[in-house]
């Protein structure tokens, strides 16, 4: 288990204030690319769990993840950002060392 | 212009935060190329699942220019805007489409077969998830024989049509580039990419994009079904660049259908006769495949300018 879930760049939550006047409402998308106005966190059964002891860094995890959800830490090893991972389990599957297992979500 | 590959894709995002299923192809197939295109870039998609997922109130999945098109228009919009660059003398945006089968093969047919033939510099990449998935799994003209759909509800094996071949479709037009790939085959599928930006004129990738619910396969076969469907020859992995056709991979031996078909729901149903059928048709389809190659190999290259 590699710790907490964590949200990090270049994936940014803002959380969006939901207006009761429909007057104030912008009349286009306001968030850009790389920002999540609600969390896809929730679609996930499963969580990602890495064994980042053995991990080389080889980045296919960050190549096969569809919602681009896994991200580099500082350390240049992969970290999976919560909110934006639906737990699809592209990555534990593409992983060639196996080091990524698909299990229960961690309770915080 | 930085050559496209695995190791020079940058750490940098252009469509996150999308709302598509856990395990979408289709989107695996966007986020790639936008990474390798960059910012430089203007896209078009049709109605259909990236306009649906992408463009979610208040929220833009899309980091760069992103429009939608009518269903049937994305390669009249996508020439149009190539045009219009052109004229306002912009030389470095590419001008890439993302359309789906349906609106590929069946609905925007017409409308690509036309911007093929304005010969502007348009990417048209087509994700193939070989039916209607935003509407419901309904049968299009690019879903395979056998496939259940929900109106193709046997799979229809013996009485369905061939999947249309998009790439002889796009490459009858002349065009400079015409190919296909898989979500299993990112170095391929980017090499492929990278030829088709620098091409000058139309150039269309045919993407194999695995869709979990509609196929009721798992949510994290993407890649794997990607390496399969080329394994058992029913995805062949084609080139035709300036009349030159190249198969990219010929595998000596077909793997076992099964492996294939039986990681999907869709074709739970076919029978020992089916997969017969549809092992003949995938024979006669690679015959059809070889004779064209060699057709083009012997036919004069200045038949089809660049």
């Amino acid at each position: 288990m590699s710790g907490a879930p964590v949200t990090a760049p270049p994936c940014a939550l803002r959380p969006f204030a939901r207006e009761t006047q429909l007057a104030a409402w912008p009349a286009t998308p306001q968030a850009d690319a790389g920002q999540l106005v609600a969390s896809n966190g929730g679609w996930r059964s499963l969580w990602p769990a890495i064994a980042l002891d053995a991990c080389n860094g080889c980045g296919l995890c960050l190549l096969f993840c569809p919602d681009g959800a896994m991200v580099w830490n500082a350390h240049g090893l992969p970290e999976v950002a919560a909110d934006w991972c639906k737990g699809c389990g592209l990555c534990a599957r593409e992983c060639p060392k196996d080091l990524i297992v698909m299990q229960a979500e961690p309770t915080p | 212009m930085k050559k496209i590959s695995i190791k020079t894709l940058p750490d940098e995002e252009f469509f996150v935060g999308h709302k598509g299923c856990s395990g979408c192809g289709g989107t695996l197939i966007l986020r790639w190329t936008l990474k390798a295109l960059g910012d430089r870039c203007y896209v078009v998609v049709p109605a259909g699942c990236m306009s649906a997922i992408s463009f979610i109130y208040p929220q833009m999945a899309f980091g760069v220019n992103a429009m939608i098109a009518p269903f049937a228009a994305t390669g009249a919009v996508l020439s149009g805007i190539a045009a219009t660059i052109r004229a306002r003398g912009i030389r470095d945006v590419h001008v890439v489409g993302f359309a789906g089968d349906g609106a590929t093969a069946d609905i925007g047919l017409q409308s690509l077969s036309g911007a093929l033939d304005r010969r502007e510099r348009i990417l048209y990449i087509c994700y193939d998830n070989e039916a209607y998935m935003n509407t419901g799994v309904q049968r299009s003209g690019a879903t395979p024989r056998g496939a259940r759909t929900t109106t193709s509800p046997s799979g229809q094996v013996r009485f369905a049509a061939a999947k249309k071949d998009l790439v002889r479709i796009a490459a009858a037009h002349g065009i400079p580039y015409a190919a296909s790939a898989t979500t299993g085959h990112p170095a391929d599928f980017l090499r492929k990419l990278d030829r088709a930006r620098q091409v000058d004129g139309p150039a269309f990738l045919h993407v194999f994009a695995p869709c979990p619910p509609g196929w009721g396969c798992a949510t994290d076969a993407a890649a794997d079904l990607g390496r399969s469907v080329v394994e058992t020859g029913l995805w062949p992995l084609v080139e035709w660049d300036h009349g030159e056709v190249r198969i990219n991979r010929e595998p000596r031996s077909f793997a076992p259908l099964a492996d294939y078909l039986g990681a999907q729901a869709r074709f739970r149903a076919l029978g020992e006769e089916d997969l017969a059928a549809i092992a003949a048709a995938r024979d006669h389809h690679w015959q059809a495949l070889r004779a064209w190659a060699r057709e083009c190999a012997a036919a004069a290259p200045a038949a089809h300018p660049a």
